[in-house]
């Protein structure tokens, strides 16, 4: 674990389930779900796609909650505990539940750096835009290691998603 | 005769749509285990029991 983060548990399951508690005693989630259908249309290349998703367990959506700086190295020390193959892809979407997505996407990208480049995982990040099917704008982050066998065309793949669609 | 039919494969609007709509799955299902399952609301138990040791043992 890195210095500074909070202990973590590794619950498992399908979705591969992680869990903290901060010194303010507010709990988190963090999970993996496998979503191998994002690379479906180029399955030959063999990515292993997990989607990542952050819940803070036990308060109700949108809670504010004390600002915390040891939760972006923890939630990067997990990222780190995961990503233990060259293999694997983790997308992240910013949350878009109300209208502060472009703050936390700002957010994701500062723990982003703060964090994980601190681990030494040679990782590129990956932004993208796409707009849903109900015209909301998305944003959406792709991790890739810098070792994975076809990362240019794990980047291409992830990059041109509904670029076919009008 | 049998017809085999190919699946159709998933547009890039599609797989957005799961991303957020797995993101929103999983929000929800977190809460209601950490609410209803004692072992999942127990691992968070511990670590808070942890938490606190340590904060002592700073002290």
């Amino acid at each position: 674990m890195e210095q500074n983060s909070y202990r973590f548990t590794y619950i498992g399951g399908y979705s591969n389930v992680y869990a903290f508690t901060t010194s303010q005693l507010v709990d988190y989630e963090v999970r993996f779900a496998p979503s191998d259908y994002l690379f479906e249309h180029v399955s030959e290349l063999g990515i292993a796609t997990f989607e990542m998703i952050v819940v803070m367990t036990g308060t109700a959506e949108h809670t504010k909650t004390p600002a915390d700086s040891t939760i972006a190295p923890t939630i990067a020390a997990i990222f780190t505990h995961f990503f233990d193959t060259h293999e694997k892809v983790i997308v992240y979407v910013c949350d878009t539940s109300d209208n502060r997505q472009r703050a936390r996407a700002c957010k994701f990208t500062a723990w982003f750096y703060r964090g994980l480049l601190n681990s030494n995982l040679p990782l590129a990040k990956v932004d993208r835009q796409m707009i849903a099917d109900d015209g909301e704008q998305i944003l959406l982050s792709m991790f890739i290691h810098l070792q994975h066998p076809n990362r240019l065309s794990a980047i291409d793949a992830f990059m041109s998603m509904g670029s076919d669609e009008k | 005769m049998t017809m085999e039919t190919q699946a159709k494969p998933m547009t890039g609007k599609e797989k957005l749509r799961r991303l957020i709509d797995t993101k929103k799955q999983a929000q929800q299902e977190a809460r209601d285990r950490y609410t209803n399952d004692a072992e999942y609301r127990a691992v968070f138990e511990k670590l808070r029991e942890q938490m606190q040791q340590e904060q002592h043992g700073a002290k």
